[in-house]
């Protein structure tokens, strides 16, 4: 898929096709940036493989390659994995002098590097809306984030019923969304989560 | 086949929070960066839960050490004591790496200065005092079995709950100290909140839970004092020993 693609022509400015809306595009590019980053730890590098990951996506499906759109995400993902391993090769070879080892190792994934996407004003409004939650809360999220608890085991823990550990995540995830876009953070398509799942 | 997941899904098995803790399976994390790709909500979720892992650590320490400064703690913690590294204890099971095990060693317990009673001395306070007279004889086994007949009877749960679980530890009943020491935190701003998640990173240690360890040491390094340097210190020291 990478080294015996096609050459195709690199779109400039707003990415467009006739097979999938502009809207679309960019929502792919938002994720594939996500993904990216986590791998890459470096926005620009994330940039650089969303942008050709979008590129090499729009000429598979143009050239008939994607049947089905609902499958549109798994097939950039597979694309974006490609990409995203020939930076991840090209970054070892220029900053290290051991290339040959080091460069050829998988990239690991840090799901840390994903706070590299908020801004510094963005990080300011949710650590405000942090310390504004009551202590049981902060360490609901820390259970959650930290731990990876999933709904029913975060119930188990804290010995409270599911229904009731749930309103609680949802409210204060709620209110650090909010903050999120009190910071500037809106333009994204986002609708309230259900509460009572 | 990569499975098709739907934002319920996500939301139901708790598949964000799992992603970025890096407890998903490789087919399931797959199936979700397939939808996420496409997805603006779970984009945002994403984007909100990195938000919340690189802040709270910074927001539940600087909470803890305001209200340090602005009363004091009922109980002090033998910070000299407890920074020694040198193993006192044979775990059981022969996989836990015996370097890993030593660094979950303590030397000495938690020190108990006295907790004082409002009003009328109750009988779960009496229990939970002669629980203590135990802790500080150093007769861990009865103290721990005494702090939970106190909290049975009703006794405020933080301190008793703390010592219970420093006193497992104590006598190398790791799981059991490592599950009450989380019942610590799980109460939320509490005067025991930064010691107990030290603590339980060393028992976590000892049962070689290093990932689980690292996580809450680094939650109890983000303060500047000595407690917050002495976890950078073992933190730093247990990444070095799984990378290795």
């Amino acid at each position: 898929m990478t080294g015996s693609d096609p050459p195709v022509e690199r779109p400039t400015g707003l990415l467009k096709s006739v097979d999938v809306p502009a809207q679309e595009l960019e929502v792919l590019r938002r994720g594939l940036r996500l993904l990216a980053l986590r791998s890459l730890r470096d926005i620009d590098l994330a940039e650089e493989a969303a942008q050709e990951t979008l590129v090499r996506a729009l000429a598979a499906l143009r050239g008939g390659h994607v049947n089905n759109p609902a499958h549109l995400g798994a097939f950039a993902r597979g694309i974006a994995c490609h990409v995203i391993a020939d930076l991840h090769r090209a970054q070892q070879r220029t900053t290290s002098l051991d290339a040959s080892q080091e460069a050829d190792d998988p990239p690991s994934a840090d799901p840390d590097a994903l706070h590299l996407l908020v801004s510094d004003e963005e990080h300011e409004h949710v650590r405000a809306a942090l310390a504004s939650l009551s202590g049981a809360d902060r360490e609901l999220l820390r259970l959650s984030f930290f731990e990876g608890l999933t709904p029913l085991e975060l119930a188990n823990r804290l010995g409270e019923p599911a229904t009731r550990v749930r309103k609680r995540k949802s409210r204060a995830l709620e209110r650090l969304r909010r903050a999120l876009e009190e910071a500037g953070a809106g333009g994204h398509d986002r609708r309230p989560r259900p509460t009572t799942q | 086949m990569t499975e098709s997941l739907t934002c319920n899904d996500v939301v139901e098995r708790g598949i964000v929070e799992r992603y970025l803790a890096g407890r998903l399976d490789l087919p399931e994390a797959e199936a979700f960066e397939a939808h996420y790709l496409a997805c603006p909500r779970c984009q945002e979720d994403l984007r909100v839960a990195a938000a919340v892992r690189h802040n709270l650590p910074l927001v539940t320490n600087v909470q803890w050490l305001r209200r340090r400064w602005s009363r004091p703690l009922l109980v002090g913690v033998g910070l000299a004591a407890a920074a020694g590294f040198a193993a006192l204890f044979l775990l059981p099971g022969d996989r836990v790496n015996p370097q890993l095990e030593r660094l979950g060693a303590v030397l000495e317990p938690p020190v108990y200065l006295g907790v004082p009673v409002r009003g009328e001395q109750t009988s779960a306070d009496s229990l939970f005092a002669a629980a203590m007279s135990s802790y500080l004889a150093r007769r861990y086994d009865e103290a721990a079995r005494g702090l939970a007949v106190a909290l049975a009877a009703g006794v405020d749960s933080a301190p008793a709950l703390f010592f219970r679980a420093s006193g497992l530890l104590m006598i190398n009943r790791s799981r059991e100290s490592a599950e009450t020491f989380q019942r610590v935190t799980g109460l939320g701003d509490t005067p025991y909140l930064v010691e107990a998640r030290l603590y339980r990173a060393k028992a976590l240690l000892r049962l070689g839970r290093a990932g689980e360890a690292i996580t809450e040491l680094r939650f109890a390094a983000a303060g500047l004092d000595d407690l917050g340097r002495w976890a950078q210190a073992l933190a730093d020291s247990v990444e070095a020993l799984v990378q290795r």
